[in-house]
């Protein structure tokens, strides 16, 4: 069979094909959506647990996940890339409530907790996703900071607004607004 | 948008309501053309968010520890899972007792602790078993683990009913919440997952009996044995859970610590005949029926 695997980003319609293939349980199905996307999601990996040895379990997690639920993609609820990032997102979030419970649960029964790891110095800026970024950066400060506690930390409304000190319909808006600038700053209709 | 729910539209998209909120919201949804449509649009504008993360370097040989990682899960869905669930072994539930101690009323009793961790816990039937379950132990392999644990904050307001029915017990930090010397070896190791009490409640326990048998689609394939130091009421629960997901199950009576011994003998009849769990007789039929 001819190999599916592509060196760069195709198109939503080759992805789509991969991940059909992929549920077939074809390697060069997961080879061609790792050389797609594994850039985007592990960025959104190691932003959000900030540490390296983490980012790249969960990387690879995302992948394996992808192939068992392949079959359940539905394309008319969002590109395969929107897809892998709310599941990274999603598992991101899943391990950050974990460790929380882990190290509760471990100081409750006695048990001795594994050392941590050392924190992931910040990677400096490359072109990838610089738009993305610039119109991110033109977010009014307070807007874009309700909106990173929200989806990089996983934080509900009311939790922002105690960690900004911000009344919670302050914050409700925040967010709100600030997505809705995000979309005109990209230019999406 | 004329709609009540203008901002928790972009809320909900981003999971960050608070549960009673988000469960309100979700009622609401299905009925409302313009706030599924916003709902739609902030998940596609959040993918935006998700980009703005600043890049890193991918890790250098990824995709080859990926497609090793795949193959081994692939391999290992082919004859589905194998998950030990090794419920309260605790001291307040099956703790060696000295002499002049008064046990809580948690606790199996003496001649039940006996019986499932021997007379030495460290090399008895119970560790023998654990140390064959752990050499298959890995992230993507068939065998699994989960551990299912109890504790309480002292002064939680919320356990006082409880505390009033059972005393206090499993108090965190203290020696009584503590894990038994085989199965705290095992806490850390790859492939076992812990999970406590209070979560092992009707959705979150299918939930979690689904997780646990990772990477593996079809949860009719996995199997499920159940050992541990709580009734047969709770074990058989445990029990009833896994098959509902069509799943293989079944309880080891040798080391499931009962702590009314005239009414485990039916109680795991019932569980045989009315929802298929398999009993299995002693430690041998148990590391067999792991594929130990």
């Amino acid at each position: 069979m001819e190999p599916v695997r592509h060196g760069v980003a195709g198109s939503p319609t080759d992805a789509t094909v991969w991940l059909e293939a992929l549920a077939r349980g074809e390697e060069s199905a997961l080879a061609a959506l790792y050389d797609a996307f594994a850039a985007p999601v592990f960025n959104l990996c190691v932003r959000m647990l900030r540490d390296r040895g983490a980012a790249e379990d969960l990387l690879q997690d995302v992948f394996l996940e992808a192939w068992r639920r392949a079959e359940r993609y539905d394309a008319g609820r969002g590109n395969v890339l929107s897809w892998l990032l709310c599941m990274t997102r999603s598992r991101a979030l899943d391990r950050l409530r974990a460790e929380k419970s882990r190290q509760r649960r471990e100081r409750a029964v006695g048990i001795r907790m594994t050392p941590a790891v050392e924190p992931l110095a910040h990677a400096s800026l490359q072109e990838e996703g610089e738009r993305v970024r610039a119109a991110f950066a033109t977010l009014p400060e307070a807007r874009r900071r309700c909106l990173e506690l929200a989806y990089f930390e996983g934080l509900s409304q009311s939790e922002i607004a105690a960690r900004l000190a911000l009344p919670l319909g302050t914050v409700k808006t925040h967010v709100r607004k600030g997505l809705q600038r995000l979309r005109v700053e990209l230019g999406a209709t | 948008m004329g709609c009540a729910f203008d901002d928790t539209c972009t809320a909900f998209a981003l999971d960050a309501l608070e549960p009673e909120e988000a469960r309100a919201f979700a009622a609401h949804l299905p009925g409302c053309a313009d706030c599924s449509d916003a709902v739609a649009r902030a998940r596609a504008d959040l993918a935006a968010v998700a980009s703005s993360a600043p890049p890193a370097p991918l890790p250098a040989g990824g995709f080859a520890r990926l497609a090793e990682r795949f193959a081994q899960r692939r391999k290992a869905a082919e004859r589905g899972s194998v998950v030990l669930v090794a419920e309260c072994f605790q001291r307040d539930f099956l703790g060696p007792l000295a002499a002049d101690e008064r046990p809580p009323r948690t606790h199996v009793g003496t001649e039940a602790v006996g019986r499932v961790l021997g007379d030495d816990p460290q090399s008895g039937a119970l560790a023998a078993l654990l140390e064959a379950f752990a050499a298959r132990l890995g992230r993507d392999t068939r065998h699994s683990l989960l551990h299912v644990i109890d504790f309480h904050e002292r002064d939680d307001p919320a356990t006082a009913e409880h505390f009033a029915a059972l005393l206090p017990h499993c108090l965190a930090g203290e020696p009584g919440a503590r894990l038994l010397a085989p199965l705290a070896g095992l806490w850390n190791a790859p492939g076992s997952q812990v999970a406590e009490l209070e979560d092992c409640q009707g959705a979150a326990l299918l939930d979690l009996l689904r997780q646990v048998a990772r990477g593996h689609p079809d949860p009719r394939r996995s199997k499920y044995a159940f050992i541990g130091a709580m009734t047969e009421h709770n074990l058989g629960y445990h029990a009833r859970k896994a098959r509902q997901l069509e799943a293989r199950a079944a309880l080891c009576p040798a080391f499931c610590a009962a702590s009314d011994p005239a009414r485990q003998e039916p109680a795991l009849q019932a569980l045989a005949t009315r929802y298929g769990v398999e009993i299995l007789p002693d430690g041998d039929a148990l590391a067999e029926w792991l594929e130990l």
